[in-house]
Order: structure tokens, then sequence, then C-alpha cells
């Protein structure tokens, strides 16, 4: 009798879970760094982003937090599986490619669930913002749909680069670049033109949903950021699958 | 020997590869490659370091697309097919397992991923088959090299497969294991299961393989069984000149390969 890729999912996810649940440095870790963010910057925030300046900083350490699980976190520990050869010993098995990444990915996302929900909890915690239970569940779903555009984007470089080293390097461009669209070119120190492209990019996009979401305001520009946030992750997301490189040598 | 090697002549292939060529960018690593497997036998894929063994068996577990040529397993071609790869048992070169898994959740993982779910008692009970019963909660890792091996070959014949490939089964292990490993393989045969393996060890091979086949350079430069190599290849100057005493199939090996080491 021929196996269901769904009965498969649902093998390679608890595996998954395991793995993810005995790896929780990395998460703790990006915990941390939102921690330190919400508290150093209250009183920048405060005094230049205006009465509503708890959600900017709340934007502000979720992309920060999301994008370096994205694009750093995510691509190394999948690089570092199929350099053990991990990947070639699955494909194997009946588990076809898709079902192997989508598996990983949906891990992946619970985490930046769960991450979002301590950012929340920390920013009523220290930060007094009063958010209201909608505001409080619409950001932690809008954390996770904007947390698959950088994992999309961290499954297109691993997919795409086969060298550990490489990755590495392109990884830290790409995430120092995101984190300079948002903080320099999207406050129009380089011009309109660069702040308009800053605005449509991943980060850009990523933030006005987040924001939208933080503040219950979904007017026409949340939405087409939504729609510009959902095809940017099917985009990635396939190119990163389809053309994933299983071997680290060929 | 004899009277299994000629019941293998006349049965159907589990496994049939056909003038298979593989190529690495502008390297042809496998050229022509041709041989089949039937049910109950053991055939031995044998050849120095980078003669295209391991691409070959890649090419059959679907891990690299050959350039030409054809594979079919139980008739049907090899083509990122689910149902093709659930008939194959596959142990490669290294064991490859997540290392934050204990033996036990691997083997809940591969047996779920071939469609079986296995209770914890069904788990307790293939470990005790090979004596590691009591390792379930451990680390791959933590096992000897031995163990480790006996845990793969295990996972590999979980879910029954008609044919099974191992890629140098018994690298790095220890006499008693090696022969406890090689008693395994024998089982299986026995059981009607199409064997391929690769291995550095010609006596080993001479005394399991049906069926051998010499590659080097990505060619077949001979194959038949062991016998008939030797029996072939004794009057061969480039063998007798590698020989000490009696005609050994290492003898044939390295008269037919060279002395030169490859790296």
């Amino acid at each position: 009798m021929p196996v269901s890729q769904l009965s498969i999912f649902k093998s390679l996810l608890r595996s998954d879970f395991t793995v993810q649940w005995r790896n929780k440095r990395s998460p703790a870790m990006a915990s941390m760094l939102a921690l330190v963010m919400l508290i150093s910057l209250k009183q920048t925030a405060h005094q230049s982003a205006g009465p509503h300046w708890y959600i900017t900083l709340l934007g502000v350490s979720l992309s920060i937090v999301l994008t370096g699980m994205g694009v750093l976190g995510y691509p190394t520990i999948v690089a570092r599986d199929r350099d053990r050869g991990v990947f070639r010993r699955l494909r194997t098995t009946p588990a076809n490619g898709w079902t192997i990444m989508l598996s990983r990915l949906c891990v992946q996302l619970v985490v930046m669930g769960g991450l979002a929900c301590i950012v929340l909890a920390a920013g009523a915690l220290f930060n007094q913002m009063a958010l209201t239970p909608m505001q409080y569940i619409s950001t932690v779903l809008a954390s996770v749909l904007c947390g698959t555009v950088y994992l999309a984007i961290g499954q297109t470089l691993v997919g795409l680069i086969a060298s550990s080293d490489t990755l590495n390097a392109v990884g830290r461009v790409i995430y120092f670049s995101i984190a300079l669209a948002g903080s320099i070119i999207a406050l129009g120190a380089l011009g309109k033109t660069a702040a308009s492209i800053a605005e449509w990019s991943p980060y850009g996009t990523v933030q006005s949903v987040l924001q939208a979401a933080m503040q219950g305001a979904w007017n026409s520009h949340a939405w087409s950021a939504l729609g510009l946030t959902l095809a940017y992750t099917l985009f990635f997301v396939a190119l990163g699958i389809k053309w994933f490189r299983w071997d680290a040598k060929h | 020997m004899q009277e299994n090697t000629d019941k293998i002549k006349k049965k159907q292939p589990l496994l049939a590869v056909k003038d298979l060529k593989v190529n690495y960018g502008t390297f042809e690593a496998v050229r022509g490659v041709s041989f089949s497997v039937v049910a109950g036998e053991i055939f031995g894929l044998l050849g120095p370091n980078g003669a295209g063994k391991t691409t070959t068996l890649s090419a059959i577990e679907d891990l690299v697309k050959p350039a030409s040529g054809s594979i079919t397993v139980l008739g049907e071609t090899v083509d990122d097919k689910p149902s093709i790869k659930a008939q194959m048992g596959v142990q490669l070169q290294s064991t490859s397992f997540q290392p934050e898994l204990t033996v036990q959740e691997i083997i809940q993982l591969y047996s779920g991923l071939y469609g079986k779910e296995l209770s914890m008692e069904d788990i307790r009970g293939a470990l005790r088959s090979i004596e590691l019963e009591d390792q379930a909660q451990k680390h791959l890792s933590e096992l000897s090299g031995g163990q480790q091996q006996r845990v793969s070959l295990l996972i590999t014949t979980l879910h029954d497969p008609a044919v099974v490939l191992l890629d140098e089964p018994t690298t790095g292990l220890d006499p008693q294991s090696r022969r406890q490993l090689w008693k395994k393989v024998e089982d299986l045969r026995d059981k009607g299961r199409g064997i391929v393996l690769t291995t550095h060890s010609m006596e080993e091979a001479q005394a399991v393989c049906d069926r051998i086949a010499i590659i080097d350079h990505g060619q077949t430069i001979a194959s038949g069984t062991p016998t008939e190599l030797i029996a072939e290849y004794s009057h061969d100057p480039r063998v007798k000149e590698v020989a000490h005493g009696n005609i050994t199939l290492e003898d044939v090996f390295i008269g037919l390969t060279g002395s030169a080491i490859r790296e």
C-alpha cells in the first residue's frame, strides 16, 4: 500500500519538533535580544515615535528577531544537517522534498509564534504597552505570517547556496541589508525613491502588516502589504524548495 | 553457492540497471554500467576509491539523476516515485541520522516514513533482535561503531524492502561486528531479498557475494561469480604478476584495476 505524504509529514513533524525542543538555545538567544531592545530603546522610541511609540518599538523588535531567525538561524541549521547527510538519508525514503522542507518550516513558524508571545508579554510587562486582546491575537498571527517571509528568504539562501561558509557570509549581508532598509532607507535618508522601494521590500511590507495588526487599523495600504507579503513568501519558498541542493558536494 | 547461482540465473530481476551514465558537470563518474539483481542474491560492486560505486548506488537511490540509461525496481522506473522508494532499503556510507534524536526516536521516524506505526513494544522487540534493547534511549553517537551499523541495518530493513542497498557496510567494524553483520545480510538473502553492496574487503566479497562486478573509471571491467572471475582471469599476466600463491579475488581485483593507490 502506498505511503501517504500526510502520514510521512506527521512523522517528520514529530521528529523535527523533538529536535527543535533539544535545540532551545537559539530561540532563547533571540528572546533575549528582543528583551534587550524593548528595554534599551524605550526612551529613544518614546522621544521620536510619537504617541504610538510602543507600537513602533514592538514592530522593530519583532522584525529584528524574526529576520535573524529566518535569514540567519534557520539556514544555518538546515545547512548543518545537509553537511551531515541528514537530507540525503531522508531522500532515500518515500518522503518527497516538499514534505521534508515544509515540516521544518512549520516547526520554525510555531517557534516564531512563541517568540512573538514572549516579546508582547515583555512589552506589556516592562513598557506598559496596552493592546486589546484582539490586537494581541492579530499581532501574534501577523508575526507568524511575517516570519514566513524571512523563513522563505532563508530557504532560498540555503537552497541555492551549497557551501556553509558562503551561506553564512551571504546570510549576514542579507540580514544587515534588511536592517539597513528598515532603519535608514525607510526614514528617507537615501531619498524618496529608495524609501518607496524599502517600503515595499519584504522588510517594509512586514513592518506595515505588523503595525496594522497592533493598531487594529487595516487600511488599503496594509492589505496591499499583506498581499505582497504572501506573494514574497510563495515566491521564495517555491524557489528555495524546488531548487534546493540536497547534497553539499554535488 | 553454485546451487544458489543456478537458481538466480532463472529468476526475474528485482533491480535492473542498464547502460547507466552519470555526470558531475563535465566529469563522467559512471560510464555505461549494467547489471541486475534477483531475489535471494547478494550482488557485490567492487572498485577502487572513485571508481563510481557510490555514484551508481546514489543513482539507484534516486539521489543523483542519471545522464542516460535506465534503472528499474520490480519492473518500474526509479524516478522520484515514493512507491518505488518504499521497495528499497538504503544504508549510506555514513549513518547520517539527526544526532539530537535517540535510537528509539530514529526508529520511530523511519518506520513512519515507510508508513509503519511501531508501538514501544515493537521497537523494543526490534532492538532486542539486534541485542540493543537497553540502548533505546541513547543517542546514536553514544553507541560503538558496530552498534551504530546494527541500528542502521535495522532501520534499512524495518519496512521489509525487496531490494537492499548497502554502501560499505563493514567499514570500521571489528571482526566480530563484521561477522554479525554478514550473518544479517545472509539472512536477508535467505528471505528472498535482493542485495547490492559495495565493499573494499575482497575476502568478504568472495565469501558472501553470489555475483560481483568490478568497476573502474565508471565502467564495468569484469563481472561474474567469484569462482568464475578467478577462473577467467587466473591466467591473465596482470593477475599473475600480483598474485602470491593461489589466485584469489583480491589478486584479480588488483591485477585488473592496478596497484596504484587511489585517493
